[in-house]
């Protein structure tokens, strides 16, 4: 063997002197030349690089291989990519948006770890534009990796999705794809023509790719079911009444704002009954519909999972059982299908749903509602008892007010705030007016059931008491004595004494001698000096009559 | 005195077409060498980047030959190597780790 050794020494240059050497960063020196070499055993070099201990000198030599880009290079970066260190990755990441035409050749090579790596490379990367090598590829006979391929058609289908429905929101700053629309458009075509061929690759996820990114209006979409062979529109069905992902679902409830919907999108409203299906449908239904949608909706005979015995209903949440009532009475079920959700809510919902269903059964004036209301009455839940409570009046229960009444005391803030509510048309104004013609004793159990039903009574009495108008002024402060409230508004009755007109001072006197405080019979003794004779006449009598209650003068500062 | 003068320079005259000719075609030789898509050309890339003096191109070419022929270029990325040469010939320690000082840095 000729010695290299004699043969390089002698072909090289003169030696350059040591000051001219350069001595920083030797390494980028080596790896630069090694990137920018013409001669090709510099991918040897940077190949063997790659499975060197030194994270550093494996950094440089994916640098120096990823700004030569020769696609033999490239393959072994990849057949090694889970063995890198963390900053040779992340330089993978960077740059692999570039590695188009390598990735295919990965893909289309023998090896199972390079297509693995190649899969999960094309995925990180959203290398859609690798679409029809995978679809080549599950058209291929015994592929082995046919999972990971079908994977990664759907996982780019889905990123897409995510890049089309949320945009810059979804994603983090750099990342946001600007040509979604076209990629997208390049994607559909690729698709449709992959679902053509359906029974050669047999893959769903193609199918469910296309169902994904495709709108009612989309015309690769409308291909598929118009032109596509039996046994792939059947697939394309079963997709729409199976496939959880929300652009499948979305589509089958776009279908129903179209003239003319897929019939495979009614059938998947009949059938499906999975959560993901129920909640999507009961979120994005549109409070309003369109008129194509309530043309259609109304179409639907039945919807499985509408029907109670079959207890998907339990599955919906509460916060979509008043969008649940919406739906319902938008289908075209049947009024005896509709009443059985209906008396299931009113049974087992929320409160908004029960209200919701509620209000559409008292115009179908369903009797069971009756029973189920004073089945209510007694549950433990506070919720449940506040809402029958609530239906009391609504549904005629027999002693609905004294029902009521009771439940002013309920120990459940819910069912005493629901009684307020159901009585609140009965206020202080309500019972001024029916005062005078009260018996004394109903007066004094009217003022105590005005203060249970609104803790503003007394702030409200005091406001009639200081009416512009006399009578109401004259009429409120005899009210306050006959239901027995006079004390909580000595105040205001102070006030009134001092009132220009003699009338309202008199009537000020009378109920003031009831109070008994210091400040009342200093009050009246003040009185006692009116102008009026009427007016001192009613402040003596008043004295003498707070005299003879106590039989001594007032107490210094203290009521009577 | 004309002929033996006449003899020198014609001696003279080939001694130095000789000599051109034997640079030139060495110098042709490296040419065509550092142009060939081979490890030893790409050794000589290397070499004359990193300006090596004649000394330290000898031990790399040696320390290279403990490699397979087609990976002599291997010396300039895996330091081991050169440690490892250097720890199995005492005597070239010193020149080793100037070496890989050179190569490699600190």
């Amino acid at each position: 063997m000729v010695p290299i050794r004699r043969r390089l020494v002698r072909t090289i240059g003169p030696r350059v002197p040591p000051a001219s050497r350069p001595m920083s960063m030797p390494r980028k020196t080596t790896f630069d030349l090694l990137a920018e070499t013409q001669n090709g055993a510099a991918v040897d070099v940077l190949v063997a690089a790659l499975d060197l201990a030194d994270p550093a000198i494996q950094a440089l030599a994916v640098e120096a291989l990823l700004k030569r880009r020769p696609t033999r290079g490239i393959v072994e970066l990849v057949r090694r990519f889970h063995f890198l260190s963390g900053p040779s990755r992340e330089l993978v990441e960077k740059d692999g948006a570039f590695l188009g035409r390598d990735l295919r050749e990965c893909l289309l090579s023998g090896d199972a770890a390079v297509r693995n790596n190649a899969l999960d490379l094309i995925c990180r990367f959203e290398d859609y534009s690798q679409l029809p090598t995978l679809v080549r590829l599950l058209e291929g006979e015994n592929v082995r990796e046919r999972g990971a391929v079908e994977h990664a058609v759907f996982k780019l289908a889905n990123r897409l999705y995510e890049h089309l429905k949320f945009g810059k929101e979804g994603d983090e700053a750099g990342v946001f794809l600007r040509d979604a629309q076209r990629v997208r458009h390049q994607m559909l075509s690729t698709l449709e023509s992959a679902c053509h061929r359906y029974p050669v690759h047999r893959c769903r996820q193609v199918i469910e790719g296309l169902l994904i990114l495709g709108d009612p209006d989309n015309m690769h979409l409308k291909n598929l079911f118009r032109d596509a062979a039996e046994e792939v529109r059947s697939a394309a069905a079963e997709l729409l009444c199976s496939s959880r992902h929300p652009g499948v679902m979305g589509l089958v409830l776009d279908s129903m704002s179209q003239n003319y919907p897929f019939p495979a999108a009614f059938a998947a409203f009949e059938r499906r009954t999975d959560p993901e299906f129920i909640c999507h449908l009961l979120r994005n239904w549109p409070r309003k519909p369109g008129p194509f949608q309530q043309k259609n909706i109304k179409e639907l005979r039945m919807a499985a999972w509408l029907e109670p015995e079959r207890n998907c209903l339990d599955l919906v949440p509460a916060a979509l059982h008043r969008m649940l009532i919406a739906f319902l009475m938008s289908t075209g079920l049947t009024q005896p299908q509709k009443l059985e959700v209906l008396e299931w809510m009113v049974h087992w919902g929320s409160a908004d749903g029960r209200l919701a269903a509620t209000d559409v059964l008292v115009d179908l004036e369903d009797d069971k509602v009756q029973e189920v209301v004073l089945e209510s009455l007694e549950s433990e839940e506070p919720d449940v008892q506040a809402w029958a409570t609530g239906q009391l009046r609504t549904w005629a229960i027999p002693n609905a007010m004294e029902l009521l009444v009771e439940r002013l005391d309920s120990p459940m803030p819910e069912v005493r705030q629901a009684a307020r509510s159901e009585l609140a048309g009965f206020d202080i104004h309500r019972a001024l007016e029916l005062c005078e013609h009260l018996e004394p004793r109903l007066q004094v159990a009217v003022g105590k059931l005005l203060r249970k039903i609104d803790p503003q009574t007394i702030h409200k009495l005091k406001e009639q008491m200081l009416s512009a108008i006399r009578r109401k002024r004259i009429r409120a402060a005899r009210a306050a004595l006959a239901m027995r409230l006079h004390l909580d508004v000595a105040d205001s009755l102070m006030i009134m004494a001092r009132d220009s007109d003699n009338l309202v001072r008199r009537t000020a006197a009378e109920v003031l001698g009831n109070v008994g405080t210091r400040e009342s019979a200093a009050m009246l003794l003040e009185l006692t000096h009116d102008d009026s004779p009427r007016v001192r006449e009613a402040a003596n009598a008043a004295l003498d009559a707070m005299l003879a209650l106590r039989g001594a003068p007032a107490a210094p500062g203290g009521s009577t | 005195m004309t002929t033996w003068l006449f003899h020198l320079t014609v001696v003279a005259a080939t001694v130095v077409l000789l000599w051109l000719g034997v640079n030139w075609l060495d110098r042709f030789r490296l040419i065509r060498l550092r142009h060939a898509q081979t490890p030893q050309a790409l050794f000589l890339e290397l070499c004359r980047a990193h300006h090596l003096s004649r000394v330290e191109r000898e031990l790399l070419t040696v320390i290279s030959e403990t490699c397979a022929r087609d990976k002599c270029c291997l010396v300039f990325v895996d330091r081991q190597l050169i440690a490892q040469f250097g720890g199995a010939h005492p005597a070239q320690a010193e020149q080793c780790h100037e070496l890989c000082r050179r190569l490699f840095g600190s």
